[in-house]
């Protein structure tokens, strides 16, 4: 059986605040909330040599994000995680507590390698949604758009 | 012996030895990412044994080490105050020898055996071998400074927690050859300094002709006790005589003679060397066979899987400059820089290869070419190095999980700096997924994959040394064997397996 190391601030913290930001994947084909607490455990790579999107979903039963806040305000919708690619100015802040919602509704704000997506196209938000970690669906979400000059 | 008068030497000498030895370690902590290399390798610039061989190996007057000359001259005039005052390995012998209580014994015919081997390495550097690193005292406590005590001492700090342990693929060879010039003492004090430093030797040619000298002057009441005290059995008090060449300028003498009757003076007297034509013939022609032969014998060795340090000099150039000492494994940041035990063959031991799977290659690091002191790695600029390869990725297909076990994984793909892998789809076993392709336009030969590839044991990608590109001269950007990716230009890669398709 595999264990892995957390890190500790993770396991000591009363809350923890996730802070990912907007970027397409060449494996997972989005890289936001869910995916960013990939970071937190050490062996990160041994999720590969598993079903990897099942993985990511699994992961946040234990490692669960009081808040999750994700940068959406330049988001790279290709070449990603890290470039380069191509940026889409959406100067957006997506918010909330529910990991799974905020990661559902950032798919839906842009195109994706030049083609639209929606939450439930990415499998590894699906899988966790499957799991019940959260809501998937936009039209279920209680959503407050706030403009900030 | 009178022990106040061994006072008045050791409150001079000792300070300042300690000072050199000192700013030696001083200067090899600074040695690394971050810190301006500027003045770190000064003791190895002032090095006329490294400035002598390595630019006859070389065929090129290695301008680095041209401050050697200025050592030359102030031997001319003063004598081996290296030896006495700044040598690090001198100082640590002294250390040795003072805590072992080692007795001072008369000179001997192997006093001849630091010329023999200065005559080896230059014959040796003649056919274009250099083995200056494996004999000079400098480059000795450099390479021991890098290989053993440091790492040593990041494993003692780091039971603090708050260092990272520095590993190398080398220790056993290098503590040994410390150990045994410091065992040496055991027979005589300063066994080294007399008898085998070549840098000594070299040294002794000149400080033989020194316009300063310990010399005896006045009353001299016989005693002996010069001549006993002397570390390197430079006296022969029955004669009244301190042979310069021999004299490491180390003012025992002087403090501990009861009549004061020693002086430091001008004063042209060398005293002729203790050897006849004959045997000087017959060193020098020994040393003419020997060398070329230990170095037809002892053959480098070049294998696919040696990839050297970006802007490294083209291999038989690169072999006869580097000097062995270390200090671009220090300077390291990832510690992907290991010494060779035998994978460039005997000539290459404690050479520098990336080893991937220790550290890659920082993309936006340079520092193995700034501290080089023979330049045996060119200083390039950040420009310069992203160009220089010095080697290409290559998947093992059966190995990778992407492509043998229809996993998702694309780490190398991930984590290359130089964006030189492509992401494609290929169908597979009924499952279509993207798997990594190698581009070798853009591959530098880095290793980032390979040490992220998450393949236990060898990785699935790896780096071997084809493709590399070594010059002596000139510029890699311009020369370009590579081409870097420009932002905006289209990634190769196909739409990720991640989405669930319409």
């Amino acid at each position: 059986m595999l264990s892995v190391k957390v890190a500790k601030a993770v396991l000591q913290a009363d809350k923890l605040i996730n802070l990912p930001t907007a970027k397409s994947h060449s494996a997972t084909g989005v890289s936001l909330g869910l995916k960013n607490l990939m970071g937190l455990i050490w062996e990160r790579s041994s999720l590969h040599s598993m079903n990897l999107h099942r993985a990511i979903a699994e992961l946040s039963l234990v490692i669960r994000p009081d808040l999750t806040i994700v940068d959406a305000t330049r988001a790279l919708t290709s070449g990603g995680p890290g470039g380069p690619g191509k940026t889409v100015e959406l100067n957006t802040v997506v918010a909330g507590a529910d990991v799974v919602a905020v990661d559902s509704y950032t798919v839906g704000l842009t195109p994706w390698y030049n083609r639209a997506y929606t939450g439930k196209s990415v499998k590894y938000i699906a899988a966790a949604a499957e799991l019940g970690l959260g809501e998937i669906d936009p039209e279920k979400m209680t959503i407050k758009e706030i403009s900030v000059e | 012996m009178p022990a106040k008068r061994i006072q008045g030497c050791r409150v001079i000498r000792w300070p300042i030895q300690a000072a050199f030895l000192a700013l030696f370690v001083f200067l090899f902590l600074r040695t690394r990412y971050g810190v301006s290399a500027a003045f770190q390798d000064v003791f190895f610039r002032f090095d006329p044994l490294v400035l002598l061989v390595t630019s006859i190996a070389l065929r090129t007057v290695v301008a680095a080490a041209l401050l050697g000359l200025v050592l030359i001259a102030g031997t001319l005039l003063f004598g081996r105050f290296f030896c006495g005052f700044a040598c690090p390995l001198g100082t640590s012998i002294d250390l040795f020898d003072a805590a072992t209580r080692r007795k001072a014994v008369k000179g001997s015919r192997l006093r001849n055996g630091k010329y023999l081997i200065l005559i080896f390495l230059i014959v040796a550097a003649l056919v274009g071998a250099s083995f200056a690193g494996f004999f000079d005292p400098v480059v000795i406590m450099g390479r021991s400074l890098a290989l053993v005590f440091f790492p040593a001492g990041t494993r003692l700090v780091n039971l603090l927690q708050v260092t990272k342990v520095a590993r190398y693929a080398e220790l056993p060879i290098a503590l040994a050859t410390w150990v045994v010039i410091l065992a040496l003492g055991f027979v005589a004090s300063r066994f080294w300094c007399r008898n085998l430093c070549p840098l000594g030797g070299l040294l002794a040619l000149f400080a033989k002709f020194s316009l300063f000298r310990f010399a005896f002057e006045g009353r001299c009441r016989d005693c002996g006790i010069c001549e006993k005290v002397c570390p390197t059995g430079a006296i022969t008090a029955a004669k009244r005589q301190i042979d310069s060449a021999e004299c490491i300028d180390c003012l025992a003498c002087l403090s501990c003679c009861p009549d004061r009757s020693i002086r430091y003076r001008v004063r042209f007297a060398p005293v002729p060397f203790d050897a006849g034509r004959r045997e000087a013939i017959l060193a020098l022609g020994s040393g003419l066979v020997l060398a070329p032969l230990a170095a037809t014998l002892i053959r480098p060795r070049v294998s696919e899987r040696l990839i050297r340090p970006p802007g490294s000099i083209p291999e038989p150039q690169f072999l006869a400059a580097c000097i062995r000492c270390g200090r671009c494994l220090k300077a390291c940041p990832t510690g992907g820089l290991q010494p060779c035990v035998f994978e460039a063959g005997v000539p290459g031991l404690w050479t520098p290869r990336l080893v991937p799977r220790a550290g890659p290659c920082e993309r936006n690091c340079t520092m193995c070419g700034q501290v080089c002191p023979t330049s045996a790695i060119r200083k390039l600029p950040l420009e310069e190095k992203t160009f220089a390869r010095i080697g290409t990725a290559v998947i093992d297909r059966t190995r990778c999980i992407a492509w043998e076990q229809n996993k998702v994984c694309l780490i190398c793909d991930e984590t290359c700096p130089y964006n030189a892998i492509d992401a494609l789809r290929e169908t597979l076993r009924g499952a279509a997924l993207l798997r990594p392709f190698v581009n070798e336009r853009y591959c530098l030969g880095c290793g980032a994959c390979e040490s992220r590839c998450p393949v236990a044991g060898p990785a699935a990608i790896r780096v071997f040394s084809a493709g590399e590109d070594r010059r002596r001269a000139g510029s890699y950007k311009a020369g370009g064997k590579v081409r870097q990716r420009v932002c905006g230009e289209t990634p190769g890669e196909d739409v990720p397996s991640g989405f669930i398709p319409e």
